[in-house]
């Protein structure tokens, strides 16, 4: 079945009884009227002629330009007839009140028609009358007419062939003002994209896990205290047998996202939990959540349950051993969403180290006992060394080859092994103790980096806060020294977590580590507190994009958009540019297409140690002796 | 191969008359008006000329505007899936029904 079936079927339709009965009606009606006129004695001279007298015998133009006027609409007549009328241009009164003008005070030419048409549409008005005049077929156009004053309005013409004699003779346009009607389609339009374009909050989520971040479930937290009495459950975990280094970052994370999967098992949906460090996840219970089973008693579940289960890793099993803190808060605390966390993250370590199950606190603990605690723990984790320094490669993308690498954090967790620090950097910046860690990670780096062959360009992280200390300048020049590193070798990352807390000391900053040879970026960026301004007035030399831009970058035309304009912005300022978390081939391929500098991910190299001291292997065998305690822990 | 990369399912063939113009309607509804009135004008049995007269046309513009509207309802015709003809198709008997 095609067209020309269904018009003809369609000619085929009966009229209804409905139809009919209406038809009947009017016809009797008619009838009536007809036969009463005839009784009262009215005659009937002629039938009623329907063709209007005026339109009869008047030339093309003319009835046109009156059909126009009676719906408001305007013309433009242009004849190209031989004699007097030749070339005429001619508007109606209509038409002169949509181009802006009263009637009668503009004489138009076709250079000045031109002129009232916006400069952008011009063209397109000429090929579309062009195209008209040279196929001999109606067309139309939609154009920006400009008004004397200088505004703006939408216009759509149709345009005619007009004929004298068979010859076509002119043009004429037949127009009215359809801006509301444009600009509510150019809404329309806008919408629809921005549906197309919004995304889910990504940063939310934990990539692995598919768990709330730290900072959303910190956030989540600090809105249930604020209106509800609850308890926040800190879960630690920890391989109960030691892990061989043979397994993989992969492997490590089949795992974590193995427990993710148990964690929402046994709490089920109802309950908000998160990843809030590595092998750290919390569980916020609020009171009217809490049913017939304690939220203590939970906590020891969630402990059983992960203490019992067998997780598979690379053809091996492995268990976890598994501690649960517990803080009960009332509504309206004064301790925060972070405090909260903290206090439960301390009362999981108050349970390992007495060895029970879950430990409860009943109430927040003090602010300046928690602040010392942290302050004491970040203290003594660089006293003791308890960080290692490792090395991800980057890619350069227009040489294809790895010309730099980032020196990255790890922590050293209770076992000996190294975990990710975003956790405890986070604790870090909040209690103000990060520049201790920064300078560890600016001594420790230099000093790797002055022993090797210097060969490759090294990235240094340095937190926002900390670039507020006057005398981080001088320590770093003077590590530099002292390591006999080469300046123009490295560049230091400004993570932008936290706010930079001091723009003049931060400017400061960047301009005397420039002024030594070394590079400065900003990390992150995009997600943190990087302001485009910074982009200004910072003597910024490489900005990496946040990750959350990049995982899903083949797919997600929102991310496309940023991050090709971003590459623009930023080669436009002097500025190059790396991607962070690259993953596939595809999004290299993109992301040179786009014109960008760097890239960084598992996709181009994983983070490697790049040298583990003395000390640290004595760490190691320390807590080899805690071993046979943590298997009686298990039973 | 993805669901949207499929061809699309052979269209039933409209029922009656009635659903048929019902379809037109839906049709003609997506066409410029001034397409749409000139079609449904001829379609009534309004000479080209009468077409011009009543909509205030010009007079060589029916006809292209009643070739511009054909073309696009067979643009859609054929979008909906209505694509093989009855009378091309009937002469050679052997796909129809017995």
């Amino acid at each position: 079945m095609d067209l020309d079936d269904i018009l003809a079927l369609a000619e085929t339709r009966e009229p209804s009884p409905l139809e009919l009965a209406r038809a009947r009606r009017v016809a009797r009606t008619v009838q009536s009227e007809y036969d009463l006129s005839l009784a009262e004695g009215y005659e009937i001279i002629v039938d009623t002629d329907p063709v209007d007298p005026l339109t009869a015998d008047i030339d093309e133009p003319t009835r046109i330009a009156r059909a126009a006027q009676l719906v408001k609409r305007g013309t433009i007549t242009w004849t190209t007839g031989s004699g007097k009328t030749a070339g005429l241009l001619s508007w109606s009164d209509e038409m002169a009140m949509i181009f802006g003008y009263a009637p009668g005070t503009l004489r138009l030419t076709p250079e000045r028609l031109v002129e009232l048409v916006h400069p952008a549409d011009a063209s397109a008005v000429r090929a579309a009358v062009e195209t008209a005049w040279g196929q001999r077929r109606p067309g139309e156009v939609t154009f920006r007419a400009v008004h004397p004053g200088g505004s703006v309005r939408y216009v759509h013409c149709h345009l005619e062939i007009l004929t004298t004699a068979g010859e076509p003779s002119g043009i004429i346009a037949t127009g009215h003002d359809v801006t509301a009607v444009e600009l509510a389609r150019q809404e329309r339009r806008r919408l629809a994209t921005r549906s197309e374009m919004l995304c889910t909050d990504a940063a939310a989520q934990d990539l692995v896990t598919g768990l709330p971040t730290r900072g959303y479930f910190t956030d989540e937290v600090d809105r249930a205290r604020r209106t509800t009495d609850g308890a926040l459950i800190v879960v630690a975990t920890e391989p109960a047998t030691r892990l061989s280094h043979a397994i993989t970052d992969q492997g490590h994370e089949q795992v974590t996202a193995e427990v993710a999967g148990l964690l929402r098992t046994i709490v089920g949906s109802d309950l908000t939990c998160g990843l809030v460090g590595p092998g750290l996840w919390g569980v916020l219970v609020a009171a009217h959540q809490e049913g017939t089973e304690t939220t203590g008693a939970l906590a020891r579940r969630i402990v059983d349950t992960f203490r019992r289960h067998l997780f598979t890793v690379q053809q091996r099993t492995l268990r976890l051993n598994a501690w649960a803190g517990v803080v009960r808060f009332t509504s309206g605390v004064p301790a925060t969403g972070f405090d909260l966390l903290v206090d439960g993250e301390h009362a999981a370590r108050e349970a390992r180290r007495k060895g029970v199950a879950v430990h409860v606190l009943d109430r927040p603990a003090q602010a300046r006992e928690r602040t010392n605690r942290c302050r004491s723990r970040v203290v003594h984790a660089v006293a003791t060394d308890r960080f290692a320094l490792y090395a991800q490669p980057i890619v350069d993308l227009a040489l294809n080859q790895i010309t730099r690498h980032e020196i990255l954090l790890r922590v050293r967790g209770n076992t000996g092994e190294l975990v990710a620090p975003w956790a405890f950097l986070d604790m870090a910046e909040r209690v103000g103790e990060i520049l201790a860690v920064d300078k560890w990670v600016i001594d420790h780096a230099l000093e790797l980096i002055g022993q090797g062959a210097q060969t490759s360009h090294y990235q240094v992280n340095i937190s926002g806060k900390s670039l507020a200390d006057p005398g981080l300048l001088t320590y770093v020049s003077e590590a530099i020294r002292r390591h006999r590193v080469k300046p123009e070798c490295l560049t230091f990352e400004i993570t932008e977590t936290a706010l930079i807390e001091n723009r003049n000391e931060a400017l400061a900053f960047a301009t005397g580590i420039r002024e030594i040879g070394c590079h400065l970026a900003l990390d992150d960026f995009g997600t943190g507190y990087a302001a485009l301004a910074y982009l200004k007035y910072l003597p910024v030399d490489l900005v990496k994009i946040d990750g959350v831009f990049i995982v899903d970058l083949c797919q997600s035309p929102p991310d496309q958009a940023v991050v090709s304009k971003l590459v623009e912005l930023c080669h436009t300022l002097g500025i190059r540019v790396a991607a962070e978390c690259v993953q596939d081939e595809q999004t290299v391929t993109l992301l040179k297409e786009y014109g960008v500098d760097f890239a960084q991910g598992y996709r181009t190299g994983r983070p490697a140690p790049i040298a583990a001291s003395l000390k640290h292997e004595v760490n190691t065998i320390e807590l080899e002796l805690r071993f046979p305690e943590r298997r009686i822990a298990m039973g | 191969m993805a669901p949207e990369d499929l061809p699309p399912a052979p269209q039933q063939d409209l029922a009656d008359a009635w659903e048929a113009q019902e379809t037109l309607r839906g049709w003609l509804q997506q066409l410029p008006p001034r397409h749409a009135e000139v079609f449904q004008m001829s379609r009534e049995g309004f000479s080209n000329l009468e077409i011009a007269r009543i909509l205030g046309l010009a007079d060589t513009s029916v006809r292209g505007y009643k070739t511009a509207a054909r073309r696009q309802l067979r643009q859609l015709a054929e979008q909906a899936g209505y694509t093989d003809s009855d009378s091309r198709r009937r002469p050679g008997g052997a796909h129809g029904s017995r």
